[in-house]
């Protein structure tokens, strides 16, 4: 093997032969052992540069895979057939790739999910969004106010629900720390954390009379 | 065309000394990646060899869409799978993107799997390579860094170093044979030992 030869191979590793002096490599590694073994050292060297760890000694397992496929027949798929689209007739459309339809679809489900949640609480009486068991507590503590707010830019509606009573709320007497409570409360609602379906929409209560 | 879509242009045109060159070039890395999954080093090579064999009977169907080392590394984690599957072991929980193929050990559900004796001989090397390197004449290391560290193409280095594509290709072959013999030395007293 010459140093040309080996030049070659060198060469062979970064990608960078073409046409006959791809030729000439390719019949060198089919038919020299020596230069085999010079192409696979070159390459570890390569590799490991790239950072790729050799894990552990490896042989050369090209003779046993050379072997196996002897008997496997020969393709014969030319590189225009194997290429080759069937071309058709086509109108220029504007073609997005697929990370953009799966993002629309997703907003669009997400949207009519959304849509039909607000419709739905909106059409139901008051008390149906509560849950069964709290029902009969509701009908022995005082009505507070709830406030549904649009981002602070729509009117805001005023619903009555109940909420169910639990341990740790403050307790409000007096009508001018609860007037001011609701003021704070509607004007800190976009602090308040989003969710996906209301994401315009904050339900605001506090327990009063407790 | 790169090298590869050449490779494989002419391994389905029935050149099956082609398929060769594209195993000696792979047939590393592609045990690594299946070293990952079938820790047995004997037992890695089998299956690296069920893999290329798959990959030959299936290449007339590689259009080329995607490199060809991401279409061989696909069908290696496959086999590697349908291995453990076939003897009732499970497969690694994590998949590795194939995009990671070619950092497959800084992959850490994979570096597990290598042992003290082959991270010693793979630190081994790295060290004797760069040594080698820092050993080289400035050009010489400029074109070989360049190229590896860099990735840069031979026409790309000439145009940076300013100097014709012959003469970058003999300064890399240089580097390349005082590392190889670099390597040689480590992997004789390997051998020996």
């Amino acid at each position: 093997m010459t140093a040309n030869d080996e030049e070659l191979l060198s060469a062979l590793v970064d990608g960078e032969l073409q046409g006959e002096a791809l030729d000439r490599a390719i019949a060198l590694l089919s038919t020299d052992q020596t230069a085999r073994e010079r192409f696979q050292r070159y390459q570890l060297a390569s590799n490991v540069l790239h950072g790729q760890a050799i894990g552990h000694q490896q042989g050369d397992i090209t003779q046993q895979i050379s072997a196996a496929i002897a008997d496997e027949p020969v393709h014969s798929v030319t590189p225009v057939q194997a290429k080759a689209v069937p071309e058709t007739p086509t109108a220029d459309v504007l073609t997005f790739p697929e990370r953009f339809w799966k993002q629309t679809v997703g907003l669009a489900v997400a949207a009519s999910f959304g849509a039909l949640a607000v419709v739905g609480t909106m059409t139901q009486p008051d008390y149906a969004v509560m849950p069964a068991a709290s029902m009969a507590a509701v009908e022995a503590i005082p009505v507070p106010n709830v406030v549904v707010a649009q981002q602070q830019v729509a009117p805001v509606p005023v619903v009555t629900v109940a909420v169910q009573e639990s341990g740790n709320r403050w307790t409000v007497t007096e009508q001018a720390i609860e007037d001011r409570l609701n003021v704070y409360l509607v004007d800190h609602n976009e602090y308040a954390g989003a969710s996906d379906i209301f994401s315009n929409a904050r339900v605001i209560a506090y327990e009063s009379g407790r | 065309m790169s090298v590869d879509q050449e490779l494989v242009q002419r391994v389905q045109a029935g050149d099956k000394s082609a398929f060769d060159v594209l195993i000696m070039k792979y047939q590393q890395r592609i045990i690594n990646v299946i070293t990952g999954f079938v820790h047995d080093p004997i037992e890695a090579q089998d299956v690296a060899q069920e893999a290329f064999i798959k990959a030959y009977r299936a290449i007339p169907n590689f259009r080329g869409d995607s490199a060809f080392y991401t279409w061989l590394y696909r069908i290696a984690i496959n086999t590697s799978k349908n291995h453990l599957t076939a003897r009732a072991r499970r497969p690694p929980a994590m998949d590795v993107d194939a995009t990671e193929a070619t950092n497959i050990f800084d992959a850490p559900e994979l570096k597990e799997f290598e042992t003290p004796e082959s991270n010693l001989v793979s630190d081994e090397l790295e060290q004797a390579i760069h040594q080698a390197i820092d050993a080289l004449q400035e050009d010489t290391a400029t074109a070989i860094k360049l190229r590896e560290f860099e990735g840069m193409s031979y026409e790309e280095i000439s145009e940076a170093m300013e100097c014709p594509i012959g003469t970058v290709r003999s300064r890399i072959f240089r580097a390349r044979e005082a590392i190889e013999q670099k390597i040689q030395t480590i992997m004789g007293e390997g051998e020996q030992q």
